[in-house]
């Protein structure tokens, strides 16, 4: 009894210590996330349909902190993944009737397919998954800017055959109809998940390995890491990520077109990404944010606001020039990211169990270290 | 027969056309691992540039359009990426893409965003005929032009002392400053060269467009990027080769792909590159370095 009890002590103080390491950090964020989900609109009604597009935006720059900032390699291509998450997303939901009249060639399952939402969304994310796991076969064996150009080289392909292939996606005229079931909570409630699984991924073996390759691939290979099957894993994962942000964003928009999901979008969101910091999830989350609430203030501006007695109005155009200012005074002064190279963290509570004994560290010491500076 | 050699005049113009793009972003690539999105607005810039000096003279508007572009590019690097010189390549192409959205943003405020059209003196456009074959003359003039500026640059670079800091900085930037070369002079200077080459693209789009719109220039980048990394990094020959095989695959494509799947052209340019990436991932040149192996 007298041995038992102090080994059961740190057994759970293990067990709670390595839950802290896992959970801290997404729970911190989300716990943020929520305020500014539940605030923002209780300041200002109109501010809603921003908030909902916001968490769009950080469920996809999430999906590409899992690839790029893992691995380390800039992938242009990941709104593909949106583009085909939007399409399964707007084809499995959208009413049968509004299919058969302007979308009347489609294959038989889907045109009558009628798929309640949440699932929906899933199947949005497995489609743009199994495309990801297929481009990734042949791509994950190119590296550095090679691997780059081949992924924009996958954008512009899934870009011209969305806009051609006339029968399923009604070529460049936009798709109509798909239901409005994207609120603001269930775009959080997405984004949370996410969250998780995201820092989970990182903090696993396998993040490690990528982490461990994105620092010295020479190395890595030397310590037995393969580099194709964790960036494979990778890129599936942060595939399934993007492609529910795709039905996210088609079920927020009801309507839509291939041009939506192209160059612009690509560069906003990695600008998200890297803005805020590439190399931690932390940097995601306040990049998706910070771009997103600078945005909004700066339309504002363009729209006209009241100081006191003064109107200000900016002329068309100076949202975007504040916005690229920003931006690039962000590069200048914190090149690394706003958040540098460390994940936030919850405050340290008070031990329940003690210190530590002397002579006995407990396992969650090691993964502290190895994530410390990252 | 002669629409094979018709088609194979079109496709040297557009080669050579993406083959100075890709050399503007190769040479900046190769010294500081610099994508340079904001190529793009060095183009635009200079075609609007163009169309304000659209009235005079010939020398004049090439002479302004080049000092105009190498101007800004020297402005860029100053203001902008000096500051993020040893950042990550992912943060100094997001720099670049910031530059370059600026620069876009305020040419709309300047004048808009709507498309406008160059009213150029037809000259270069009317086609010449040798043998049967109805040639633009703007087609020869970029053909000549390439030609002359490739063997100047090679020049420049095999024979001038700054060409040859130029190449060990490209070579390996750090062994070459420890060697004495300067990284500021020689960082401006291929800064400035990538602005030249992007001013001659300008003259060559709008001549050839004669449609102008803020947005013009990621079009030409985009393809600058595929044709740089598709011909083979770190080398600018390579580069040049790349931007005409790009040229070469989009034109064929045109020309040979059945009717039905000629909207689809863009994809199978693409997919060519894929393919060409993967058995060649460094590019068709392979350089003898192994700096190659780092990028």
């Amino acid at each position: 009894m007298e041995a038992a009890s102090p080994r059961r002590a740190d057994a759970v103080r293990d067990a709670v210590g390595r839950a802290r390491e896992l959970l801290g950090t997404p729970l911190v964020l989300i716990v943020l996330l929520a305020v500014i989900v539940y605030g923002a609109p209780a300041l200002s009604p109109a501010l809603r349909p921003t908030v909902t597009t916001m968490l769009v935006n950080l469920v996809v720059v999430i999906g590409l902190f899992v690839f790029i900032g893992n691995s380390g390699v800039l992938s242009f291509g990941h709104i593909s993944f949106m583009a085909i998450g939007a399409y399964t997303y707007a084809l499995v939901t959208i009413p049968e009737s509004s299919k058969s009249i302007f979308l009347p060639n489609l294959p038989g399952f889907l045109a009558h397919a009628d798929v309640p939402n949440v699932p929906a969304a899933l199947l949005a994310g497995a489609v743009a998954a199994t495309f990801g796991f297929v481009i990734a076969i042949p791509l994950m064996r190119l590296s550095g800017i090679a691997a780059s150009i081949a992924t924009f080289s996958v954008l512009v392909i899934v870009q011209v055959v969305l806009s051609n292939w006339n029968s399923l996606t009604n070529g460049k005229t936009p798709i109509i109809g798909v239901p409005n079931t994207t609120t603001q909570w269930s775009a959080f409630a997405w984004a949370a998940v996410f969250l998780v699984i995201a820092y989970g991924f990182k903090e696993s073996a396998l993040g490690l390995r990528l982490r461990a390759s994105r620092e010295d691939d020479i190395a890595a290979r030397g310590l037995g890491v393969s580099i194709y099957w964790e960036r494979l894993s990778a890129m599936v994962v942060s595939a399934f990520f993007v492609g529910v942000a795709g039905a996210l964003l088609a079920g927020f928009l009801g309507s839509f077109n291939p041009d939506a999901f192209y160059v612009d979008l690509t560069i906003v969101t990695l600008a998200m990404l890297v803005v805020g910091g590439m190399h931690t999830l932390t940097g995601a989350w306040v990049g998706a944010i910070a771009i997103s609430a600078l945005t909004e203030v700066l339309r504002r501006f363009t729209e006209g606001v009241s100081l006191g007695s003064l109107d200000v109005t900016a002329p068309s155009g100076t949202t975007q020039v504040g916005l690229g200012l920003v931006m690039l005074l962000a590069l200048i002064f914190r090149p690394e990211g706003l958040v540098g190279g460390r994940e936030i963290r919850p405050p340290r509570p008070r031990f329940p169990f003690g210190r530590p004994r002397e002579g006995h560290a407990p396992a969650v010491v090691a993964p502290t270290k190895s994530t410390g500076d990252n | 027969m002669v629409n094979f050699l018709q088609n194979l005049i079109d496709a040297i113009s557009l080669g050579s056309l993406y083959a100075l793009i890709a050399l503007g972003i190769a040479l900046l690539f190769g010294i500081m691992q610099l994508v340079n999105f904001a190529h793009g607005e060095l183009i635009m810039v200079g075609g609007y540039t163009f169309l304000l000096l659209e009235h005079q003279s010939w020398p004049v508007i090439v002479i302004g359009t080049i000092g105009s572009v190498v101007l800004l590019a020297l402005l860029m690097e100053r203001v902008a990426f000096r500051p993020v010189r040893n950042a990550s390549p992912p943060t100094l192409f997001i720099t670049s893409f910031a530059i370059s959205y600026l620069i876009q943003n305020i040419m709309i405020i300047a004048i808009g965003a709507t498309a406008r059209a160059a009213q150029l003196p037809l000259t270069l456009s009317e086609p010449v005929s040798i043998g049967g074959l109805a040639v633009s003359r703007l087609d020869l003039v970029t053909i000549a032009g390439t030609l002359l500026i490739l063997l100047l640059f090679a020049l420049f670079l095999r024979k001038t002392r700054f060409g040859l800091q130029m190449r060990a900085a490209a070579e390996d930037f750090e062994m070459a400053r420890l060697l004495g070369v300067r990284a500021n002079r020689v960082i401006a200077g291929a800064f400035a060269i990538s602005g030249v080459l992007a001013a001659v693209v300008a003259l060559v789009v709008v001549e050839k467009t004669s449609i102008l719109t803020p947005s013009m220039g990621q079009t030409y980048v985009l393809i600058g990027f595929v044709a740089t990394v598709v011909g083979g990094l770190g080398s600018l020959p390579a580069a040049a080769l790349g931007g005409f095989v790009v040229g070469f695959a989009t034109v064929g494509l045109q020309a040979w792909l059945p009717l039905s799947l000629r909207s689809y052209r863009d994809a199978f340019v693409f997919g060519l590159v894929i393919v060409i990436l993967l058995f060649r991932p460094q590019g068709l040149i392979v350089v003898r370095s192994e700096q190659a192996q780092r990028v």
